[in-house]
């Protein structure tokens, strides 16, 4: 590898380019607006997905009824109603339906209420039992007041860009950030070279707060990646992930090398980031957890956007105590390109609805910087319509070549944890015990546990009726996770949802 | 370098890490060649080896390239495909409401969604089946309706399925009965005879016989009791056989299922008891006795428990608060045809109930002829039996038994209406008799057994009094679930009015569960 020395800090404190950025994403916020805004094809299970947990979604449906409310009403952009609580005085519950954005009388703390939920569940079944009418002042005012937010935020983001940067002071944040990490990096080194020298069996013994304790510096040292592998060890060493049996899955003890060796490989590249390619150092920052902020990202950080017809192939929900995470998987129908675009929402907060599994658009994705670039972000879309088969050019024949196009990414991006395999043709075989994901030619990857013990095994089967499918499914080199499938009846979400850490 | 396959490597690394680099320094099984591979394998600055570097270096190779060189395995089973089905999926509002049942399972209402959905041949989309078979499954009691509208997806899925196979053999006569009859635990065998009892009354019987002998006590008491699905004179040789089982269990199942056989030889055999039983004591002569209520019966309980009685399922011990010998007259008279009371005194019903008053034991012959007519749904009988309720000073609900239990739904109806709409009732004594009409009530009888209950409730009982009660709830709860869909909205009315504005919780999910009932009949009539 030729050394070569790239500052990569340097161009995100380039003030005009600062400037451009903040108004560039300002811009591109008020066009996803509006163009979200002319999609009304509301399905219950859009809806749901907006749902902060489960029990919001089950009391959100026990609203779901036109006889639950009265004065149903909606203009352009809103839709309201009345619906009478535990309290003296129904609740108003009110929905923008640009964002969509939720508001309600009721003093629940969960956003969105289920007022709110139910509001809208109505509405996406018979939107005629809403009148067309003029908004009552209770929706009128509250949607001015969000105007004028939206305007206050705008502004204050032109001011933003206009104000001269202090460079000195980014500089210096920056500065302190990469020693933060540097550090961090020395310690987990350190730590990881500590327990091979023990050997596993003795890590074996270590209480789980050993591990945590570990892991929690390396959050402190801003490299939330690297606590990510900690925290996987003590699993695997729990033998948590299976045991190795006759499908190729190896014993703990390698999986727990194998986690291992993927830190020890992260950790090298770390500790030479000054000298790596400005992608491959995009690649090792995204892994280390020291993302580009979306700002950046949108601005073109990571190469020109690309635009593609854009299938969202399915979503996988992943709710660890305090905060909700969302990966979308697209996939562009014309480069075959693959991309990952993650939310996060804490506590009960919704996540954005715009991208719903099962549609697809014309649109922009702007790519994280990376050699790979699989992590990105919507830059701008036209309305969403129902999925179609994916293109030949975009799927996976067979699993073979899927896995092919799983080694490709491997080599640009040694630390891609996830991929999308996008297979055609495929269907649920079982040999033995084990449940199969077998293409035509009966090559066959295991499915993860995870999988099968959810239930969601049974509903992929029933909706395939036994014959092949069109899928989308997580391959993490061990086991594939079927996240949704297109089959004869139709798009259907097979992902496991609010059932915690699915590996 | 090591050598062989990546795998191969990493397990022989993973080998070397369970030990730990500093106790496997020396082992062969951790060549010395390793740190070449990735070349980093010395300590930066010193130089000198380090063999925990090496093995990292080895293992991050190793095992990137068999993640990446992963190979497919060859599938050598393959899953049958699932039959089609010609049914037509229900329509995606039905099955909204569905998919909203089963969010919060409320097992009535889904069941119901399925006997609509079964009558209109209509069947489950493929996307909700594992979701309801998954519920099905691990219900208590469960319904045909519900797995019959899973349609064939849904039999495809559960054979499967090792925890669904079994609850689907029994709601559906599997070809492996046999199997499943010879091995199958006892709640099992007792679900499967049940359903094969449906089909064929006949073939079920002769199932029994096979297994007869070897079967424990508790599998004959549960089979024996599976009889009564289907009962007919062709069971009544086997039953007849039962009575002589070694078990006590056995015999009393055997001689209840007779008791319910009409015509039964046991049967006969109880009313030439009950015959033996009753005397008419004649004071006065004819004259006196047809001028005016001066018959008497008189009961001549039996002073010893014979051996035959003892058969026929006649416990000797009595429940608690009851003497020996009016228990067994009870558990005589309970049995017996009600003919032979008419038979023998000559008088109608009503007369028999008069002439029976005064004597010592009547409250005890009196409950043991209620329900032998709620057996026998004599409706000459059942009037008799309530109109001495309502003649009477008492007036608890309980006094009527449930002796209008064997009538036919109309008639039923329309003596429960008549009974509830005496002046005395509360509110409460008026919806508890209401209740007791059944699952269903009709359109008509939901529209006026609500009405009289509004009547009546806002003359006699405040808000504040109905709210307070605690049984209420559990009333509404179930009216809730047997109302005519039609009489939702009114059945609203009615709660509403009962309670103000604000009902507690357990009332509103009462008046939802109607409501919700309501949409779900119109989603079908459309």
């Amino acid at each position: 590898m030729p050394a070569q020395h790239v500052d990569w800090d340097c161009y995100s404190f380039d003030p005009p380019m600062v400037c451009r950025i903040i108004v560039m994403s300002v811009e591109s916020h008020r066009l996803c607006r509006h163009s979200i805004a002319a999609m009304n094809d509301w399905s219950a299970e859009k809806v749901l997905a907006l749902a902060p947990d489960a029990g919001s979604a089950s009391a959100g449906q026990g609203l779901a009824s036109v006889k639950k409310w009265t004065g149903l009403g909606r203009s352009e952009r809103a839709i309201w109603g009345l619906c009478q609580g535990s309290g003296k005085d129904p609740y108003q519950a009110r929905v923008d339906l640009g964002e969509p954005a939720f508001k309600c009388s009721c003093p629940s703390r969960k956003f969105p209420c289920k007022h709110g939920l139910g509001l809208l569940l109505v509405f996406a079944k018979d939107a005629a039992s809403f009148t067309q009418a003029a908004e009552p002042g209770w929706v009128s005012d509250w949607l001015a007041t969000r105007e004028a937010r939206a305007d206050e935020t705008e502004a204050k983001a032109k001011e933003v860009a206009e104000k001269p940067v202090d460079a000195e002071a980014q500089a210096k944040r920056a500065a302190q950030r990469q020693g933060r990490v540097r550090d961090g990096v020395g310690m987990c080194r350190v730590w990881l070279e500590d327990v091979v020298r023990k050997g596993l069996a003795a890590a074996q013994l270590e209480p789980a707060a050993n591990w945590e304790r570990a892991a929690a510096r390396m959050v402190d040292a801003q490299a939330p990646g690297l606590a990510g592998y900690v925290r996987r060890i003590p699993e695997v060493l729990a033998g948590s992930d299976g045991p190795g049996g006759s499908d190729g899955s190896a014993g703990w003890e390698v999986q727990a090398l194998d986690v291992l060796g993927r830190l020890h490989l992260l950790l090298t590249a770390a500790e030479r980031l000054e000298t790596l390619p400005p992608d491959l150092a995009g690649d090792v920052r995204t892994a280390l957890g020291w993302n580009q902020p979306k700002e950046e990202v949108l601005a073109g950080a990571g190469g020109p956007p690309l635009a593609d017809r854009w299938q969202v192939l399915g979503q996988v929900v992943v709710d660890d105590e305090r905060l909700r995470t969302r990966r979308t998987w697209l996939v562009g129908q014309r480069t075959a390109r693959r991309a990952l675009v993650l939310d996060f929402a804490a506590g009960s907060a919704s996540m954005d609805a715009s991208l719903v599994a099962g549609m697809e658009f014309d649109g922009e994705l702007s790519f994280y910087p990376g050699r790979l670039g699989l992590r990105a972000l919507v830059k701008s879309r036209g309305d969403g319509a129902a999925m179609g088969q994916p293109s030949p050019t975009a799927a996976d024949a067979t699993v073979q070549a899927g896995l092919q196009r799983y080694a490709e990414a491997l080599a640009a991006n040694p630390w891609t944890e996830r991929w999308p395999l996008v297979l055609t043709g495929v269907s649920v075989v079982q040999a033995g015990d084990a449940w199969l994901l077998a293409d035509g030619q009966s090559a066959a990857l295991p499915l993860a546990e995870s999988f099968v013990r959810s239930g969601m095994l049974w509903k992929l089967l029933a909706a395939s009726g036994g014959h092949a499918v069109t899928m989308l499914a997580e391959w993490d080199g061990r086991r594939a996770l079927p996240v949704s499938a297109l089959a004869a009846s139709g798009f259907c979400n097979i992902a496991p949802r609010w059932v915690g850490w699915v590996a | 370098m090591m050598r062989g396959s990546p795998k191969q490597r990493l397990d022989a690394l993973g080998g070397v890490a369970v030990m730990g680099t500093d106790r496997a320094a020396g082992s062969s099984a951790f060549g010395a060649g390793t740190g070449a591979s990735a070349g980093a394998g010395t300590s930066a600055g010193t130089g000198a080896v380090n063999p925990a570097r090496q093995l990292l270096d080895a293992a991050a190779i190793a095992g990137l390239q068999a993640r990446a060189g992963r190979k497919p395995v060859q599938a050598s089973g393959r899953v049958a495909v699932c039959p089609a089905d010609a049914k037509p999926v229900a329509s995606a509002a039905q099955m909204a409401t569905l998919e909203r049942l089963l969010a919060k399972p409320d097992a009535g209402l889904i069941e119901e969604w399925a006997g609509l959905a079964r009558a209109k041949g209509r069947r489950v989309a493929d996307g909700a089946v594992a979701g309801v078979l998954g519920w099905w499954a691990k219900q208590p009691q469960r319904s045909e309706d519900v797995f019959a509208v899973l349609g064939t997806c849904g039999a495809w899925l559960a054979s499967l399925n090792s925890e669904w196979r079994k609850p689907v053999a029994v709601a559906d006569v599997p070809p492996d009965a046999d199997e499943l009859w010879q091995t199958g635990k006892a709640a099992e065998r007792e679900a499967l005879l049940r359903t094969v009892r449906r089909v064929d009354a006949a073939g079920a019987l002769a199932m029994v016989e096979t297994t007869w002998k070897a079967d424990s006590a508790d599998e004959r008491r549960r089979f024996v009791d599976v009889l009564r699905v289907g009962l007919s004179a062709a069971d009544e040789p086997f039953l007849e056989k039962a009575l002589d089982d070694k078990s006590k269990l056995v015999r009393a199942a055997a001689a209840g299922v007779l008791c319910a056989l009409p015509g039964s030889a046991l049967r006969a055999r109880m009313t030439e008891r009950a015959r033996g039983m009753i005397q008419l004591e004649k004071k006065g002569g004819l004259l006196a006795r047809v001028m005016g209520g001066k018959v008497k019966i008189v009961l001549a309980l039996p002073t010893e428990l014979e051996k035959a009685w003892e058969r026929d399922g006649v416990e000797d011990v009595a429940v608690a608060g009851i003497g020996k010998r009016a228990w067994w007259m009870v558990q005589v008279v309970r049995a017996a045809d009600l003919r032979v009371w008419t038979e023998v005194t000559g008088l109608d019903p009503a007369g028999v109930l008069a002439a029976i008053a005064g004597d010592d034991y009547f409250s005890q012959a009196l409950q043991a002829i209620t329900e032998a007519a709620e057996t026998t749904a004599d409706e000459v009988w059942i009037r008799a039996l309530v109109a001495r309720v309502l003649a009477g000073k008492a007036r608890g609900v309980g006094l009527f038994g449930e002796v209008w239990r064997g009538l036919p739904q109309a008639k039923r109806e329309a003596l429960l209406l008549e009974i509830a709409s005496d002046k005395r009732y509360s509110t409460l004594e008026r919806w508890m008799l209401l209740s007791t009409v059944g699952a269903r009530w009709s359109a008509a009888y939901s529209v006026k057994a609500l009405r009289l209950i509004a009547s009546h409730a806002a003359a006699s009982d405040t808000a504040g009094r109905m709210s307070a009660d605690w049984q209420l709830p559990h009333l509404i709860g179930d009216a809730a679930m047997q109302v005519a869909p039609e009489a939702a909205e009114e059945f609203v009315r009615v709660v509403m009015a009962m309670y103000g504005e604000s009902p507690p919780g357990g009332i509103n999910k009462s008046m939802d569960q109607a409501r919700l009932r309501a949409e779900m009949h119109k989603e079908f009539e459309a």
